[in-house]
């Protein structure tokens, strides 16, 4: 298989404060393989803190990580020549989480449009690019009548996320990473938002990696889904088997806190453990044993390796040490079914 | 709305709403933020609201409070106990926020002052209603209601940056609860926060209600978390009370396309990849349609429903909804079982 992307065996750790520095391992040896052949949606699930956006922006190559490599194509980041590197800001899109402060408010909602056709050269004459926007646009279920020419503050934000979902697209890339892109949209018009990227992803053979803390549209639309936790995987693997049977308790208890919409379905059977701070916070030990209701001595020792508790889902728990263990930098087995 | 006479057993709703209308005059016209909403809430109760963002329920939230400034203009009554919240002086009305009915902000994160401690934000609340406190009586207060939202009692020498997202909403609850209204407005209380610590906050307003009888509206728009904390749900739309009843009911048979359109645009577990969203916007307040405002967006709407605003039906239950389908033979629920075997057979 060829890799589109791949970070292997990547660590980003933050530093702050000069004399006794606060060290933050935001991602803790994580390993993952994006496939250009087989085109998937990847779901990357934690809370806030747990490195899911860190891992986003080492995916855009917006930071470089601390330990490890990320390849684009087989090369090296560190080393791409300027038109690998034109080409990888092609291949690759952003979709961010607010759909406000991604347009300048001076410019009608056209300039993000005509900006990537001009830098990319994607269209050869005004015509050409006014009929790719018009394209891209109702791609994403938007009439371009009703859209072009406008404001930013005189669209609802789930147009707005549209556009940019649209711009994305315009590029052709082979890889949309979508950090959060509809948690500050309403309820009602996230649907619309997601079914517009998963639509993209089915037509036109994109890859995409869907951030979120947000466990029931990362169901919906995914295929395959990691858990992250303060920066390590606890379980990962087809979205089907990972959320019906979760396996790591930090999973469990995640799934068990959704608000199912569903009055006969309630929540709150997991007791949710506070954190009294006594997780290992390197890399030796679980960093879920302090609220872990299942905890044992070697937990806090070291961190179980990732055991492969189903032919698709791989947990970072001893619960599951019957299971045949798998190095972190296999996680993609698990993930891409053979 | 007309309400149904209470009987022996029901108490006697604690917060009672009567037409009440938010109107704003701006140069494009008059435009109608709230419009004549009216329902009641009993001691101790847990009601939600939910509607997408400028269906007016941030508006009525304020407009409950008396918090609405000129050029806005409020119109309707509104009820804590036997205090007339509408009727009240400057002066009265300040001493009956917080006292009468508390709020907990939509963003705790930016409500809280960065440069003031936590204990003389809370302080602050005690000692302007009740100049007679003492400073060690504010203080064991303050450490009182701390310990009531699960936090450790130092917390209160903290800065607010210094905190988590879900410590500062408990901050903010703190403060809600520490003249213990009777009634608690709660602006999506947890939105910027992710499940587990949004279950753990909610645990917290649940047992909070319970242990004090505080009744609380839960406004937001997330029906899962509608469908896990209240008891009774109200639906707004462009300013209006499109729907409202027990929740279960609600859920189980709604009496409003809106309500169930609302409802099976969520995600579940049973159906994997089935995205329904709703289509269409929300019409501007400036330039609503004639008749019923969600006809536009209304797969079942009907000639009548262009012509004439539905009026508010009962559903036996203390269940209410707006929409002309409630005349019609079967109502709503003969139209979404149609709808269904002819996507089945289709």
């Amino acid at each position: 298989m060829s890799a589109l992307l791949e970070l292997r065996n990547v660590s980003k750790v933050y530093k702050s404060g000069f004399f006794s520095p606060k060290v933050t391992n935001a991602l803790d040896d994580f390993s993952l393989v994006i496939d250009q052949a087989k085109p998937t949606i990847t779901a990357v699930v934690g809370e806030s803190g747990s490195g899911k956006s860190t891992l986003g922006s080492l995916m855009m190559g917006f930071i470089k990580p601390t330990v490890g490599d990320v390849f684009y194509k087989g090369r090296n980041m560190k080393s791409l020549t300027g038109p690998e590197r034109w080409q990888f800001r092609q291949d690759v899109q952003a979709i961010f989480q607010d759909p406000f402060a991604a347009y300048n408010p001076f410019y009608t909602v056209d300039h993000v449009l005509t900006v990537p056709i001009r830098k990319f050269g994607l269209a050869s004459n005004r015509e050409e690019a006014r009929e790719k926007m018009g394209d891209a646009l109702r791609r994403v279920g938007l009439r371009p009548e009703e859209i072009l020419g406008r404001y930013p503050h005189q669209l609802s934000g789930g147009q707005r996320q549209r556009i940019i979902v649209a711009r994305a697209m315009l590029l052709k890339p082979k890889l949309i990473v979508a950090d959060e892109p509809v948690s500050m949209v309403d309820a009602s018009l996230r649907a619309t938002i997601l079914e517009s990227i998963y639509t993209l992803h089915k037509e036109m053979g994109v890859s995409v990696l869907y951030i979120t803390h947000d466990m029931t549209t990362a169901y919906h639309v995914s295929n395959e889904i990691i858990v992250l936790y303060k920066g390590s995987v606890m379980e990962g693997g087809e979205v089907a088997s990972v959320v019906k049977t979760p396996h790591h308790p930090y999973t469990r208890l995640l799934i068990d806190s959704i608000p199912w919409p569903d009055v006969s379905l309630q929540w709150g059977r997991e007791p949710i453990i506070k954190d009294d701070g006594s997780s290992p916070t390197t890399s030796r030990g679980c960093k879920f044993a302090s609220r872990c209701p299942h905890v044992m001595a070697k937990c806090r020792d070291a961190g179980p390796p990732l055991f492969a508790v189903g032919t698709q889902q791989a947990s970072a728990c001893y619960l599951g040490e019957t299971s045949p263990a798998l190095q972190r930098s296999e996680l993609h087995k698990v993930l891409t079914p053979t | 709305m007309t309400s149904a006479p209470s009987t022996q057993t029901k108490p006697l709703p604690i917060l009672r709403v009567a037409d009440l209308c938010v109107d704003y005059f701006t140069d494009a016209g008059r435009l109608r933020a709230c419009d004549q909403v009216s329902f009641e809430l009993g001691p101790g109760q847990r009601l939600g609201l939910v509607g997408e963002s400028g269906s007016g329920k941030s508006t009525m939230a304020l407009a409950l409070m008396r918090l609405i400034k000129p050029p806005g203009k409020v119109s309707g009554r509104v009820f804590v106990g036997d205090a007339e919240l509408t009727a009240m002086d400057d002066k009265a009305i300040r001493s009956a926020r917080m006292r009468l009915i508390g709020m907990v902000p939509q963003a705790a994160m930016s409500a809280l002052n960065p440069v003031i401690r936590i204990r003389a934000q809370i302080a602050d609340v005690l000692q302007v209603h009740e100049p007679s406190m003492t400073d060690a009586d504010v203080r064991a207060r303050i450490s009182e209601v701390l310990e009531a939202v699960e936090l450790r009692p130092d917390v209160a020498s903290l800065y607010p940056h210094e905190l988590s997202g879900g410590m500062k909403q408990r901050v903010c609850i703190a403060i809600a609860v520490a003249l213990k209204p009777k009634v608690i407005i709660a602006d999506e209380p947890t939105s910027a926060l992710d499940v587990i610590v949004q279950r753990q906050v909610m645990d917290t307003i649940g047992r909070l209600q319970r242990e004090m009888n505080i009744a609380v509206i839960l406004i937001g728009h997330d029906m899962g978390l509608m469908a896990q904390f209240v008891d009774r749900l109200s639906v707004m739309y462009a300013g209006k009370l499109a729907e409202i009843g027990p929740t279960g009911n609600l859920f189980a048979a709604p009496n409003h396309p809106y309500t169930h359109m609302l409802i099976s645009s969520l995600p579940t577990l049973r159906k994997k990849g089935v995205f329904r969203g709703i289509p269409g916007i929300t019409p501007s307040l400036l330039g609503l349609p004639s008749g019923c405002y969600f006809r536009m967006r209304c797969p079942y709407a009907m000639p009548i429903c262009s012509e004439v605003a539905p009026p508010q039906v009962s559903h036996g239950q203390d269940h209410h909804s707006s929409c002309h389908l409630a005349n019609v033979d079967g109502g709503l629920t003969s139209r979404i079982a149609a709808e269904a075997t002819s996507n089945r057979d289709g």
